[in-house]
């Protein structure tokens, strides 16, 4: 009797000693290709089906890679993804793919200040650089997207864009027996859905990655800057120039928005991240790009509005305009960097320091 | 009855087996961060504050890095409550951190200490990659590379001139300072919370007084002169919230 007393009591103590079993998270299904054998929380990843993974190396200077559990870059994916990109499949007349306003030769933007959807309407936003943004926090001038996925799904339907239905789209795509096929081939699915859709973008566009510039070759010492590049870079990451603190880093941006003093006074044509957050003291802010191939992707700012690199440096060589929520990092309202025409020149030479040629060509 | 003997013998030594710290397990530490001029909000908006030198301000910017952020005992004990914390007063979720407190072992009292910024050990160009601050806070290398300790920025004077208070590492330069202060830990209560205080004003006076201007991260004397104010009276722990 008092043995198997005991013999609880004892089995009771050892269990209650027990440390809880960390939690591993992972495909747990036996029958998935990716199941992982000590996982105890499944996270939804598993696939059933044979894909190439395609691995990201990061860059030097760079974070790891921002990639979602259930979207991992696949061979298969990404070539679905850039297949979908240049298929004007996507547009209700099927006359205008992504490619169609990021254009290639311009780092996947456009060279027109706006651009024109398929029932002729003009937008009125620069159409953003494809470029390193799988190290983005936030996607669209205004931040309106938090993942490329996301992004993704706004364009087909935006009545001055692509203007189609996401209905309209998936038929139009499961009616393809190419695509049937590379939809089965990449994500295992018989039904070709919206989601899918955006997930083989979203992967092409993480493959989108430019670190192979001269700037990057002369970091690496396999080749040196000439003497106005250098001072260029000098200038860029002065407190004379001050580019650094919105433009910093390897990634040459700071993933955060900014009123970088376009616009005067308390009305604004375009509010920016307001638009997103409701919030007034976020009016006219709009999300720094990267300055990487800024050669190539003219023209500039949210709207466009600058046709070259020295109206950008003349813009903040003026000060630009005082209004309640421009940035304080613009110190000099309607002074500015009173930089000299050499200097300027020099800060252009760096800036184009920055293009990588085979980004554009080579993709 | 040896039987007996041998059972409660076993079972003496299974609850002794058990982790020595299990009474600790539970415990918490919160500390919450707090920011004001001289008792007043921060004002984003109207020239509510003033300084020492007689100037009217405003804050639209502060972010600022503590490192090395421990919990001392005087029984030699200490504890890391975290490596790196960063600070920005629009990100709510920078506000706090909680820490357990498994290892603290009893003393009769205990100092909270942290380095405001990064020391030169730590402040290294590329460090941090991964975290949150690594593109808001890089210091440029020409200017001595690493990440800024403090942006503190806002209007100064009239709502166009702008002001941009930065301390960092100038040309490689530690201007990081240690902090310490007494800490009222209670090891009868579970979880405790504390509330670090930043008085901006502060960081302008005590012992230098400084006027707000732009152009500071190269400028090494006033560089110097803010890491001795912080050191004076920036900071304090204010009270004690029981929970």
């Amino acid at each position: 009797m008092y043995k198997g007393v005991y013999k609880i009591i004892i089995c009771t103590l050892l269990l209650s000693c027990q440390e809880d079993l960390p939690i591993i998270q992972g495909c747990t299904d036996i029958n998935a290709s990716n199941w992982i054998s000590g996982a105890n929380f499944d996270d939804g990843s598993c696939i059933y089906y044979q894909t190439t993974p395609y691995q990201i190396i990061t860059p030097f200077g760079f974070p790891d890679m921002i990639v979602p559990v259930n979207n991992q870059l696949t061979v298969e994916g990404i070539e679905l993804g850039k297949k979908i990109f240049n298929d004007p499949i996507l547009s209700a007349n099927n006359t205008l793919s992504c490619s169609g306003c990021h254009i290639k030769d311009n780092s996947f933007t456009n060279n027109t200040r706006f651009s024109t959807g398929i029932d002729n309407i003009e937008g009125s936003r620069n159409a953003s650089a494809l470029i390193n943004l799988g190290w983005n926090t936030s996607f669209n001038w205004d931040g309106s997207a938090n993942t490329l996925e996301e992004q993704a799904f706004e364009p087909v339907t935006n009545p001055i864009e692509m203007h189609d239905t996401w209905v309209n789209v998936e038929n139009k795509l499961n009616n393809d027996s190419t695509y049937i096929n590379l939809f089965k081939n990449a994500f295992g699915i018989d039904y070709i859905d919206s989601n899918h859709v955006v997930k083989a973008l979203a992967q092409f566009e993480r493959t989108l990655i430019s670190v192979n510039s001269k700037y990057d070759k002369w970091i690496r010492q396999e080749l040196q800057l000439n003497s106005s590049e250098l001072n260029g870079f000098a200038i860029f990451n002065s407190e004379k120039g001050d580019c650094f603190h919105c433009h910093g880093t390897e990634m040459f941006m700071d993933n955060s928005f900014h009123n970088n003093g376009l616009d005067p006074g308390f009305k604004f044509n375009d509010l920016g991240l307001a638009y997103v957050t409701g919030n007034p003291l976020d009016n006219a802010k709009f999300k720094t790009p990267t300055l990487r191939n800024i050669e190539y992707s003219a023209p500039y700012m949210h709207d466009g509005r600058f046709s070259t690199l020295e109206e950008v440096i003349e813009h903040y060589n003026s000060g630009g305009n005082y209004s309640n929520t421009v940035d304080p990092l613009m110190k000099k309202i309607g002074v500015g960097l009173q930089l000299t025409n050499t200097e300027k020149q020099d800060l252009i030479n760096f800036l184009k320091s920055l293009s990588e040629a085979d980004f554009i060509n080579n993709l | 009855m040896i039987k007996n003997i041998f059972f409660m013998i076993l079972l003496a030594l299974l609850i002794s087996s058990c982790d020595p710290n299990d009474e600790n397990l539970n415990k918490k530490i919160l500390i919450n961060f707090s920011h004001h001029v001289d008792g007043q909000e921060l004002s984003s908006e109207n020239m509510n504050h003033t300084n020492l030198a007689g100037e009217s301000y405003n804050v639209k910017t502060l972010k600022y890095i503590l490192s090395d952020i421990r919990l001392l005992g005087d029984n030699k004990t200490e504890i890391l409550l975290k490596d790196i914390h960063y600070v920005d007063i629009d990100d709510a979720s920078t506000s706090f951190f909680e820490s357990n407190l498994v290892e603290l072992g009893l003393s009769t009292s205990y100092y909270l200490s942290f380095t405001f910024g990064l020391d030169s050990n730590m402040n290294i160009t590329n460090n941090y990659v991964n975290e949150s601050f690594h593109t808001t806070m890089a210091w440029p290398e020409l200017m001595g590379g690493g990440y800024h300790y403090m942006r503190l920025e806002g209007a100064y004077q009239n709502d166009s001139t702008f002001y941009n208070t930065h301390t960092g590492p100038t040309m490689g330069m530690d201007y990081s300072f240690s902090f310490t202060e007494g800490i009222n830990i209670d090891n009868s209560i579970e979880n405790q919370e504390f509330l670090l205080s930043m008085n901006l004003n502060n960081w302008y006076q005590n012992p230098n007084t400084i006027n707000l201007a732009d152009g500071i991260m190269m400028d090494m004397p006033k560089q110097m002169q803010l890491m001795n104010n912080g050191m004076t009276d920036v900071f304090y722990l204010q009270g004690i919230l029981d929970k």
